[in-house]
C-alpha cells in the first residue's frame, strides 16, 4: 500500500490535509496544558507580604496638598500599574546645590518649594532579588521614575524600603 | 470525468467550529457594552513668562484647546494674573530665591471641563488626561501659552 494515494489520501484513509490540522489543534492543546497545568509556577505562586516603602518628589509647590491624599491609588507611570496606596503624606522645605560665588557647593533652601515624602503600602514578593511589587514593579532605591495619581503626576524616586 | 462527492468529515467541522467560535469572540471583544459617566470638574492652569497685558486676550466663557493634540480641554470660567517668578541661586547666602519680575506675567485659569474616568485617569472627552503636575502647551481664540496643571477638584 502507498503512503500517500493518487488522491492524496495517508494509507487510503486520512486527507494530509485534515492531519496538518488535526497536529496543529493537538499541539495546541498539548501546549495549553503544560502551561497552565505542569509548568513552574514559582514565578507566579511565590507569595506576597505586605511592604512599606517611601517615595521622595523634589522641589514642588504646595500645589501638591490639593492633589495628593491619604488613601490614593499610587500607579507608576511608564506601564499603568498600580503600585500600592498612600498612607502618609508629609512635606519639608526642599533643599538642592548651590553654586557659591567662591565656587563652592551647598545645600541651599529652596524658596515656596518642598520636598514631599508619600510613604506607600503594597503587596510584594521579596526574594534575594529585591522587592517586586504585584510581583512585577521592583523597588529601587534611588531610580528616578514617573509616578502618578488619578489628579496629579510627577517625578522622583524611591527612598527607603521597610 | 468523475464528478466528486460533496462530503463534510469530522475534521471539517473542527475547522467550522474554531472559525465560528473565533468571530463570536472577536465580535463579543470589539462590541463590549461600555458605560462611561461624565461628569463636569474644575482644574487650574498656570500659563507661566507672558508679556504684562498678555491676561487681556482671555476671557471667561473661552473654549481651551491642547495645542499639540487639539484636544479640548475646557471653557474659562476663571482668570486671575500674578507676577511670573523663577527660582534663582542667591550664590552669596546658599539658597534658591522665588523671584518674581515685574515685566513678566503669569495667568492661572481655572477650567471647566466634561471628564470620564478611566481607571487612573480623568479624561475630557475621552482624551485630554488631566492632572496636576503636568506640563500643558495651549491655545485659546488667537493666543497660546504653556505651563502645568496646579489643581484638579475631586
Amino acid at each position: 500500500m502507498k503512503l500517500i494515494d493518487k488522491n492524496g489520501k495517508l494509507f487510503g484513509k486520512l486527507n494530509v490535509i485534515d492531519l496538518c490540522v488535526i497536529v496543529v489543534v493537538a499541539v495546541l492543546a498539548a501546549g495549553t496544558v503544560y502551561k497552565f497545568g505542569f509548568m513552574d509556577k514559582t514565578s507566579t505562586a511565590a507569595a506576597m507580604e505586605p511592604v512599606t516603602y517611601t517615595v521622595r518628589i523634589n522641589k514642588v509647590r504646595n500645589y501638591v496638598f490639593d492633589n495628593v491624599r491619604e488613601g490614593d491609588t499610587l500607579y507608576d507611570k511608564t506601564s499603568g500599574n498600580a503600585i500600592g496606596t498612600i498612607t502618609k503624606v508629609e512635606s519639608q522645605t526642599a533643599k538642592d546645590l548651590v553654586e557659591m560665588s567662591d565656587g563652592s557647593l551647598v545645600m541651599g533652601d529652596v524658596e515656596n518649594r518642598i520636598d514631599v515624602t508619600f510613604t506607600v503600602e503594597a503587596d510584594a514578593v521579596v526574594n534575594e532579588g529585591g522587592y517586586f511589587v504585584n510581583r512585577n514593579y521592583e523597588l529601587l532605591i534611588g531610580s528616578k521614575k514617573k509616578f502618578m495619581t488619578k489628579y496629579f503626576e510627577c517625578e522622583g524616586s524611591v527612598y527607603e524600603i521597610f | 470525468m468523475e464528478k466528486k462527492k460533496f462530503r463534510i468529515n469530522i475534521v471539517d467541522i473542527v475547522i467550522l467550529l474554531i472559525i465560528l467560535a473565533a468571530a463570536v469572540i472577536g465580535y463579543s471583544f470589539m462590541h463590549r457594552e461600555t458605560v462611561v459617566e461624565t461628569k463636569n470638574i474644575r482644574y487650574t492652569i498656570e500659563l507661566t513668562d507672558n508679556p504684562i497685558g498678555f491676561s487681556e486676550n482671555i476671557e471667561i466663557g473661552d473654549d481651551i484647546t491642547d495645542n499639540i493634540k487639539n484636544y479640548y480641554m475646557g471653557k474659562v470660567v476663571e482668570k486671575k494674573t500674578v507676577p511670573f517668578s523663577k527660582l534663582v541661586a542667591d550664590k552669596e547666602n546658599g539658597v534658591w530665591k522665588d523671584s518674581q519680575c515685574d515685566d513678566r506675567e503669569t495667568v492661572i485659569l481655572t477650567l471647566e471641563a466634561p471628564v470620564t474616568e478611566s481607571g487612573s485617569d480623568l479624561k475630557v472627552n475621552g482624551y485630554f488626561v488631566v492632572k496636576g503636575g503636568l506640563e500643558i502647551a495651549v491655545k485659546g481664540p488667537s493666543y497660546a501659552g504653556r505651563g502645568y496643571i496646579l489643581t484638579v477638584e475631586r
